[in-house]
Parts: structure tokens; C-alpha cells; sequence
């Protein structure tokens, strides 16, 4: 008796195991294909968006700002060995702290945000850290769980108003999950170590952000669709550690960008 | 397969076809929390503990045969909780796996109505494993029933 118990036993694990692989070999979730998107659409793609988002918003024209931005972010790139994109950065004249990508390299930054980073080097951290997201194809990753990328092409193509705010609502407001954001960290400390800026500012910034979270809740974006917590903190400075970078600085006027024109 | 020396009363039946009843009644009303269905078990087979062998096997299988139901539940309700507090994507593992214990959840209700159904008949209805195991636990030497 006790023989067929062990036989029975191992019936019901083997079936159980057994049911659950062969379940898990259908494919419930779609895979996130990669996309059949040329550099060129997803350039036309973004352009649209950022087009759409500064129509309703106050762009920062102010020449000092654009080309304090301008040269921190070329200061980035010409540390990026992909070359994939040409950032272009638009500062939005607004309080909130937020900061996002769109497709092609285009980068929104809030004036909220330039106004909570304490130095340079935190700003060169969150604009490297939307540079992640952009050389990842992020923001394209999180669309197409919504919308085809045909449609979203077509949309373009077509200047369908309509289904062009939803898609910029969409890149706005929707959460990367955790494994982007993580990416997208990884990303900056990287570049970072390359451009000779402490990745140290980085966690600074995103330690801020957090000790301030109850009193300015209602602007923090940034938190909302980067959801931060210690162990992201922890996992910016672990990728740090122990890694040789000569520091240098970032050459631009940090005063001339915090008192921007309003 | 297994034999009685003797033919069970009305009572006992009642109370034998019960014991499905009330562990599939916990397990299903317990789903959000399955650990407290293995209190629960274990605390109906206390009540049962003092019954005839007729009752008393029934009782235990239906309880050991809910042990890996709750660890299975157990596991799904922990992974699925476990996601959404970090607020990670939800996988095809999981999805297949929870479809496999939904699987395994039907089919211990489907035995667990037969077998209710066979012991309200006087049967000794056994499934595979928990059957042998419930009469090789039921054995007491000094009982001359079993």
C-alpha cells in the first residue's frame, strides 16, 4: 500500500507540475515584440507629440536656459556610443516637478523640476535617466500595450487629432513598470560614470524627492510616474560603487538656469 | 478496497458525507486566506477525532485531501499579492499557474460531491493517495471495527 502511495503521490505532483508547464507554453501575455519602426518615424512620431504637448503649454524661450539644456544634454550624448537619436529638450514653464520622454529623442523637462534639482548634476541625472528610457524605447514599449504601433503610425501620418491627444495623454500620465525604471537607472549611472558626473546626485535627487513626498504631493509627476523608493536608491549607488570616474564639471551657469524669466 | 466489520448507522453517514461538505464549504469561503483553512481543518478533524472508523475516514480524507489545495491556493494568493505590492507586470507563469490550481479547485470539488454522495450511501469511497492514507491513519489495533 505504501508503494502505490508514493506512485499516487508522484502522479499528483507530476500532474500538477506537469499541467502548469504545459499551461505556461501558451502564451497568455503578448510579448512585447520589437518594433518594426524606422529611427525616422519614431522621430516623426515624437515630433508630433512634443508639437501637440507645447500647444497647450508655456515653452521656456529664454536663450539662457535653452543653452544651459543644450549643452548639458550634447555633454550627455557625446557619451552615448548608440548615437541612435539627436535630444532635443523642451523646458515647460510650470510648476510641477516632471520630466518625460517621447519617441525619437525628444525629452520634456517642467520648470518645476529645474527648480527642485539642487545642482546641475541632479538635472544631468534625470535627463540622462529619460535618455534610458528613449534609447530603450520605452515610451513606444508602454504605447503598444494599448495601441498597435500601426495605429499610432497611421495617426501620425493621418494628423488625427483625436487619437494623438490620447496617445500623448498615454505617454504623460502612464507608469513605466519597475523593470524599466530599473533599466532606465541603470542607464543614467552609466552615462554618468562616462561623463565624469557622480551618479551620487541621482540618488541625492531621488532622496529628496521622497523625504519631500508628503509636502508637495500634488506636484510631485515625477514621483507619480517614476515611483521611487529606497531600493531603487540602493540600487543607483550599488551600481556605482567601486567604479573609477574622474569627475568633471558640468559647465554651465547653474544660476542663469534657476532664475529663468518667468 | 477497504472494508468495515461492520455496516454503518444513518448518523454515521450524515456526519461522513458532512465532513466534504463543511471542508469544501471552508476552503471555498476561505480562498482569500487558505492558511486559516488548514486551521479550520484541523480543528474539524479534533471534532471527529472521537467518531466511528466510518466517520473518522471520511473526515480524514476529506481533510488531507484539501492539504495540497491550500498550499496551492496558498501559493496563488501569495504570488498574486506578492505583484501587485511591487507592482510588477503580471507573468504567463502566473496566469498558467493559477489557471492550474483552478483546475485542481474543480476537480477537489467534483470528488469531494462523489465522495459526500458515496458516504451519505454508506460507501467507503476512496480516492487515490488520501484514501490509503486516511485508512492506514484510522488503523488502531485496539478498535475491532476497523
Amino acid at each position: 500500500m505504501f508503494r502505490k502511495m508514493v506512485f499516487d503521490f508522484t502522479i499528483l505532483i507530476v500532474s500538477f507540475f506537469g499541467t502548469w508547464y504545459l499551461l505556461s507554453q501558451i502564451p497568455f501575455i503578448k510579448e512585447e515584440k520589437d518594433f518594426e519602426i524606422s529611427l525616422r518615424q519614431e522621430e516623426e512620431i515624437g515630433r508630433i507629440l512634443r508639437k501637440i504637448f507645447i500647444a497647450d503649454a508655456d515653452t521656456i524661450d529664454d536663450e539662457e536656459v535653452k543653452s544651459s539644456v543644450n549643452k548639458m544634454t550634447r555633454f550627455l550624448e557625446s557619451e552615448l556610443d548608440s548615437g541612435k537619436y539627436t535630444y532635443r529638450i523642451t523646458v515647460i514653464e510650470t510648476s510641477d516637478i516632471n520630466a518625460f520622454s517621447l519617441p525619437g529623442g525628444f525629452i520634456i523637462i517642467y520648470s518645476g523640476l529645474i527648480d527642485f534639482c539642487k545642482t546641475p548634476e541632479e538635472l544631468a541625472g534625470v535627463i540622462a535617466h529619460e535618455m534610458g528610457h528613449n534609447e530603450n524605447h520605452d515610451v513606444l514599449k508602454r504605447l503598444a500595450k494599448n495601441i498597435s504601433i500601426t495605429i499610432i503610425l497611421n495617426s501620425v501620418i493621418g494628423s488625427d487629432k483625436g487619437n494623438l491627444d490620447d496617445i500623448l495623454q498615454q505617454v504623460i500620465s502612464t507608469k513605466f513598470d519597475r523593470c524599466q525604471e530599473e533599466l532606465a537607472d541603470a542607464f543614467a549611472v552609466d552615462l554618468m560614470l562616462h561623463s565624469g558626473i557622480n551618479p551620487e546626485h541621482l540618488a541625492h535627487f531621488f532622496e529628496r524627492l521622497l523625504d519631500q513626498k508628503p509636502a508637495i504631493l500634488n506636484q510631485l509627476d515625477f514621483l507619480m510616474t517614476h515611483p521611487a523608493d529606497d531600493k531603487r536608491i540602493e540600487a543607483i549607488r550599488g551600481r556605482a560603487e567601486g567604479r573609477y570616474f574622474q569627475e568633471q564639471p558640468l559647465e554651465v551657469y547653474w544660476p542663469g538656469l534657476k532664475e529663468h524669466p518667468r | 478496497m477497504f472494508e468495515l466489520s461492520y455496516i454503518p448507522t444513518e448518523s454515521e453517514k450524515e456526519n461522513a458525507s458532512n465532513a466534504y461538505i463543511i471542508t469544501l464549504m471552508t476552503v471555498t469561503l476561505g480562498l482569500p486566506f487558505p492558511i486559516l483553512n488548514l486551521f479550520a481543518c484541523i480543528g474539524f478533524y479534533f471534532l471527529m477525532r472521537k467518531k466511528t472508523p466510518f466517520t473518522k475516514f471520511h473526515a480524514l480524507q476529506a481533510i488531507t485531501s484539501q492539504v495540497p489545495i491550500i498550499l496551492m491556493n496558498s501559493a496563488a494568493v501569495i504570488w498574486t499579492i506578492g505583484i501587485l505590492f511591487r507592482k510588477t507586470a503580471i507573468s504567463n507563469e502566473l496566469i498558467s499557474f493559477v489557471i492550474t490550481v483552478v483546475i485542481f479547485n474543480v476537480t477537489d470539488i467534483a470528488y469531494n460531491i462523489v465522495a459526500a454522495m458515496k458516504a451519505r450511501d454508506g460507501l467507503l469511497y476512496s480516492y487515490a493517495l488520501f484514501g490509503p492514507l486516511s485508512w492506514m491513519l484510522i488503523q488502531d489495533k485496539s478498535n475491532p471495527h476497523v
